[in-house]
């Protein structure tokens, strides 16, 4: 080497050492944007998050197949999964039983499922928003029917729930949410319910396609949240019955009224994907189970007894209908069900689910037309309305069938209106029935309308006692043991003891000492003996 | 694993002048990681739960159907893979191509005062593809992910160094310098689901496709100054300070500074000793030490799905973590004491020192309760403390001229405390088993990484109490144990004899506890030795699915337990709710190593191009002497980091058994 190329080495050196000299103190407490993550936002449309809400609601595989289905389902024999336990034979699976609670609050480290959380958020947007003087009230009256149909399941499921204080953790620096008594939570709702209709006006603007729901239609909105209110208000029958009427009078008489068609049922369409798997939101989360999870599972002997005694068009659609329908008696496993009376020596003659009901795009429902035009029918039977219990129950009926089509676009859960018509002359409202006997035939109907809605049928079914279940026979001497209800059909799901009573304990202890023992045969506040 | 590495280094010296340039390339491909815990494709997971008379054979010849999926055991749970699906067909691989670079220029101004200026450069890429393959039974469509993670890390010093005999008693030596270190993070994927042709791997073969991008950076600045005080080469005095600015905290509050002071004293230079009085030293040190944390920790942000439905877009908040807008640095101020004394020209010689330190504002991802909508929360902790002894031993018994044995102990043991958590807060749950039976805790007032879970409910004479046959357990979690030990301790020797050389070392780890979920799931699967009793009893009564099974203890009343319930049921409940019964002591002794070596004789290797050979056979990890835990490996845990304490399925830690040559040139 050279001088000339010393020289230059040593000039090259000189200069990249001033340089970083330089750099080095220009910039040394400054570091501009870098702390700001650049795939991320700081703020989107109200209109983004209300999709996330909706999917979340309508759930994802990991929380529904334990909730809607080893447990809704199967506990309200709708349903049996013969090898997994859980609600068909009353053991307490704690992963399957605060599944729900895990994933409905926080997601369960999947952040977009967390249906608590991100209602919250949206709401405290909307607020400031509205502080602000933005026109959002129609974004803030649907975001507020949400939020009240997102907790309503979780406090029918659990009780005494975390309500004003909870999904608040960024928001107000809320650690430890307090466990609202399930009667306050319930107050609340109707308080929001009645704010929220009235709040909603079609002269302002709305959320648009984003609302996979309603597509933004305040009208359908106040459908729905009366509709929500009434359901409610009916949850209330054996704890308060003048708050229930009171409720369940002004949810139909409130602006907007009640769903009075299928085309008003609340629902979210869903697609085969990208997003599929176990946190999947594109997909609907039940038929995942049954498909993608291996779960087909068998309907229910109380389900097809029920509708072969009633000559049922709907039994078709329910079950696998390329053989002849047999009900899987609830309690069994696929072992112990060699020994129950009725098993013919082959597992294959069980009926399945539909495979229609349980394509990865059919939708999932929150509350249908059907359910409503039931519920005016028990409020005509017990006196709180002046209309034709008649007639609800048959709008009810076939309002229950006609909706089957949409789990089938080439018609073949299609029911036809004369078989609809045969079925209501077989099966006319008991006119002349005590007024248990009609409530118990019109909560039956309410039964089968919701299949594959398990958090639903199993609520009705604890508010109003029918229909008259049998208990599963879960005192089977097969493992795997079941029955840890001493023989009664469980009535709540379990807290997260684990986490909760160590995380939120002084709160927790509260509950419990306040609610019972946290266990499947504990009742909430609604549910009372 | 596969690696290749190839280094390029060149050095230049012109008058006061040097500059040094070199260049690593290594390139590493690794074939079918393991998951871990229950995860579906950890294929111990199947192992450790599987029925006795399931046989392992019938698996592997049966572990695809003949239409290609998975052949699961009649009545298995999707979720638990057969084994052989998972060896055979699952697959992860990853290939790393990483550069390290570095330059650096020193220019001598005068003999003690130089100036060097240098930067380092490390370089990967990871590409990774991974499937769970078509027909796996829990995800018949399968899936795959193709991914190449990025990341970049960088430093720039500038240092001015001075280094001066002042007289013939003192020297000082100093430096002053600033650092820029920069690490940057991207990753580039795309997800898909459902292959559309079943067994053909590619990612457009895919039926959904969803594409991933993550990115992240952070940048730490710092200025720092030392100074090495030396007198007569026995006493020495070490003064430093530093301060950093760190992107990752927030921006008027980013700055932090640290200084620290150590001593130490050679007094076997500074006196006249004993001649046995080979050595010795004391040493002493007070130093602070300041740390960040990871970027983005300060605010929410919005995430937009990577996926649209029925047409729409829509995000949501991308954290699970509750974010700290006033984040503080992380400061641990630590006081250590020691020595260091040799006798018989260095044959005997013991090392010991004594630590307290304490950490305050420790930046920890902490447990929340999920109602808050969150599952963590970033805080500064409180305070933790630890204190702790370190002692080594070499001990040198025979050196002669054909034999040397060289013996050596080392111990170590902490201890510590936690002294506050953020606010009011008094327990952290660390982590949590997959049983959400039991869980690792810091809570204020005891050790770090208490295991809390359930015991058994007990009358006042110790007799467990029964409801309906089936134990109950206490009202409360209680803590069980700790996931860390007393105390720890390594033994070796080495014996050498002429150009043969053997060396032997036993690990010892004592005091700890272990929380096994692979027991408490081996319960509930009746595939536990203790699940043996009461099996008899029913099948000597000649009816096995009846309930005969009447446990020791009381009943809920008082009186004896007279419940006959199914072995099964009373095994399973104990799997599900008591946590006691699978908290062991991990205690151990471990033949960690035993290497024999063997030098070649110079007249050998003279006649090779090399100065030195020697071939060694090495054996690591070979078995347990004594070990405290049943079934699992008393060292395992189900992830790494906090969960240390719990136990799932565990991989047990590789043996391993190796040669090697070891050339000098």
């Amino acid at each position: 080497m050279d001088t000339t190329n010393l020289s230059k080495i040593k000039r090259f050196a000189s200069i990249l050492l001033l340089a970083g000299v330089l750099v080095t103190c220009d910039s040394i407490s400054d570091f501009g944007d870098m702390n700001q993550d650049p795939t991320q936002a700081d703020n989107v449309e109200p209109g983004l998050q209300l999709t996330t809400v909706q999917l979340a609601t309508a759930g994802t595989r990991y929380e529904m197949w334990r909730t809607q289905l080893l447990y809704g389902e199967n506990v309200i024999q709708h349903l049996v999964n013969a090898f997994y336990g859980g609600g068909n034979n009353y053991t307490e699976n704690i992963d399957w039983l605060t599944s729900f609670w895990n994933t409905a609050y926080s997601g369960t480290g999947n952040t977009q499922r967390a249906q608590v959380k991100n209602i919250e958020a949206l709401l405290n947007q909307l607020r400031k928003e509205k502080e602000a003087g933005g026109s959002v009230d129609n974004q803030l009256g649907i975001a507020r029917i949400m939020r009240v149909f997102i907790y309503h399941r979780i406090t029918d499921l659990y009780g005494d729930i975390p309500y004003s204080e909870a999904g608040k953790g960024a928001i107000d620096q809320e650690f430890t949410p307090v466990y609202d008594t399930q009667q306050s939570v319930y107050n609340s709702f109707f308080t929001e319910l009645d704010e929220a209709v009235d709040q909603l006006d079609s002269s302002q603007p709305t959320y648009g396609a984003n609302d996979l729901m309603f597509a933004g239609d305040v009208t359908k909105w106040q459908k729905f949240g009366n509709s929500l209110r009434l359901r409610l208000a009916l949850r209330l029958v054996k704890v308060d019955q003048a708050k229930a009427e009171a409720q369940a009078v002004a949810a139909i008489n409130a602006p907007g009224g009640v769903m009075t068609s299928n085309e008003d049922i609340a629902r979210i369409k869903h697609q085969n994907g990208p997003s599929s798997g176990p946190a999947g939101l594109n997909t609907n989360a039940i038929s995942e189970a049954m498909n993608d999870g291996g779960d087909r599972e068998y309907v229910a002997q109380a389900m097809v007894e029920w509708m072969k005694d009633n000559d049922d068009p709907r039994l078709a659609v329910y079950a696998q209908n390329d053989k002849p329908f047999l009900g899987f008696p609830s309690g069994y496993t696929s072992t112990s069900v060699t020994e129950h009376p009725g098993y013919t020596g082959d597992l294959g003659d069980y009926s399945r689910i539909n495979a229609m009901l349980i394509d990865l795009d059919d939708p999932t429902f929150f509350q249908t037309y059907a359910e409503v035009e039931f519920m005016l029918a028990e409020l005509a039977v017990r006196g709180w309305t002046s209309d034709s219990p008649a007639n609800h129950y048959q709008a009810g009926v076939r309002a229950a069938m006609g909706y089957l089509s949409r789990y089938d676009a080439n018609g073949g859960a299609d029911i036809a209106a004369g078989d609809m018509d045969a079925y209501l002359a077989n099966n006319p409202f008991k006119a002349a029935g005590s007024t248990e006997e009609q409530l118990e035939q019109i909560n039956t109907q309410y039964w089968a309308a919701v299949f594959l809605n398990g958090i639903e049928a199993w609520s009705n079914w604890r508010r109003s006692g029918y229909p008259d279940l049998e208990p599963a026979k879960v005192d089977s001497d097969e493992p795997p043991a079941g029955n840890q209800t001493n023989g009664v059909i469980p009535r709540r799901l379990i807290y997260p003891e684990g986490t909760e009573g160590i995380l939120n304990a002084e709160n927790y202890n509260e509950v419990i000492s306040r609610q019972g023992e946290n266990n499947m045969v504990t009742r909430v506040w609604w549910d009372q003996e | 694993m596969n690696r290749t590495s190839v280094t390029l280094r060149g050095t230049q010296s012109l008058g006061n002048f040097s500059a040094d340039v070199k260049a690593n390339y290594i390139n590493e491909k690794t074939n079918n990681r393991t998951w871990l815990s229950d995860s579906p494709g950890n294929a111990n997971f199947a192992v450790s739960i599987l029925p006795p008379n399931i046989s392992t054979q019938a698996l592997e010849n049966n572990y695809m159907t003949a239409d290609g999926r998975e052949g699961i055991y009649q009545n298995a749970n999707p979720f638990v893979n057969n084994p052989y699906w998972v060896i055979n067909q699952w697959n992860t691989d990853d290939a790393k191509d990483r550069i390290i670079g570095h330059i650096k220029l020193d220019y001598d101004f005068t003999n003690w005062f130089t100036v060097t200026g240098r930067t380092g450069l490390d370089r990967y890429t990871l590409r990774r593809t991974s499937f769970t393959p078509w027909g796996t039974a829990y995800r018949p469509g399968g899936d795959m992910s193709e991914n190449e993670f990025r990341v970049l890390e960088s430093t720039t010093d500038l240092l001015l160094n001075f280094d001066k005999q002042l007289n013939s008693s003192f020297a000082v030596r100093s430096t002053l310098g600033g650092t820029v270190s920069y690490r940057k993070n991207e990753n580039v994927g795309i997800f898909g689901n459902t292959f559309k042709v079943p067994k053909l791997r590619t990612i457009s073969n895919m039926a959904n496709i969803s594409p991933i991008y993550d990115f992240s950076e952070k940048q730490v600045n710092s200025i720092y100054a030392s100074a090495d005080v030396s007198y007569n080469d026995y006493l020495f005095l070490t003064l430093t300070g530093r301060n950093d600015w760190s992107s990752t905290l927030p921006e008027d509050e980013n700055a932090f500074f640290y200084p620290s002071v150590s001593g130490s004293f050679v007094f076997t230079d500074a006196f006249e000793m004993p001649s046995w009085f080979s050595f010795g030293k004391v040493r002493a040190s007070w130093a602070e030490v300041g740390s960040d944390t990871d970027p983005y920790q300060l605010s929410l942000t919005y995430n937009i799905l990577n996926f649209t439905h029925q047409g729409q877009s829509a995000a949501a908040i991308s954290k699970d973590e509750i974010p700290l807008a006033t984040l503080k640095p992380t400061s641990t101020t630590e006081f250590e004491v020691g020595f260091n004394i040799r006798f018989l020209e260095d044959r005997l010689s013991l090392d010991a020192s004594y630590y307290d330190r304490q950490t305050t504002d420790q930046i920890l991802s902490t447990t929340v309760s999920n109602t808050t909508g969150y599952g963590s929360r970033v805080i500064n902790a409180g305070r933790l403390d630890n204190t702790g002894i370190e002692l080594l031993l070499t001990v040198i018994p025979v050196q002669s001229e054909n034999v040397l044995w060289e013996t050596s102990i080392n111990y170590s043991r902490n201890k510590s405390e936690v002294v506050a958590l953020a606010g009011e807060q008094q327990s952290l749950l660390l982590a949590q088993s997959r049983t959400q039976n039991a869980s690792v805790t810091a809570t204020v007032g005891e050790e770090y990484g208490t295991i809390r879970g359930f015991k058994y409910k007990r009358d006042g004479r110790g007799n467990i109490v029964h409801e309906n046959g089936l134990p109950v357990r206490a009202d409360e979690q209680t803590v069980l144990g700790r996931g860390t030990p007393d105390w720890s301790a390594g033994w070796s020797n080495t014996v050498s004899y002429k150009s043969l050389s053997l060396n032997a070392l036993i690990g010892v780890s004592w005091g700890g506890q272990l929380y096994s979920g692979t027991n408490s799931y081996a319960y509930g699967a009746g595939l536990h030795e203790n699940t043996l009793v009461g099996r008899a009893q029913c099948d000597q009564a000649g009816t096995p699915y009846s309930p005969c099974y009447v446990a020791d203890g009381v009943d809920i009343d008082g009186g004896p337990n007279e419940t006959a319930v199914l072995p099964s049921a009373y095994y399973s409940y104990i799997g599900n709710n008591i946590s006691e019964e699978f908290v062991y002591d991990a205690n151990y002794i471990k033949l960690r190593q035993l290497q024999l070596s063997y030098q070649l004789p110079q007249s050998l290797v003279a006649e090779l191009p090399v100065r030195s050979a020697t071939i060694s056979a090495i054996g690591r990890n070979l078995f347990y002497l004594y070990d405290s835990v049943p079934n699992v490996d008393p060292e395992a845990a189900i992830n790494r980091g906090n969960a240390q304490g719990l136990e799932l399925a565990s991989v047990p830690a590789a043996r391993s058994y190796g040669f090697s040559i070891n050339l000098g040139f």
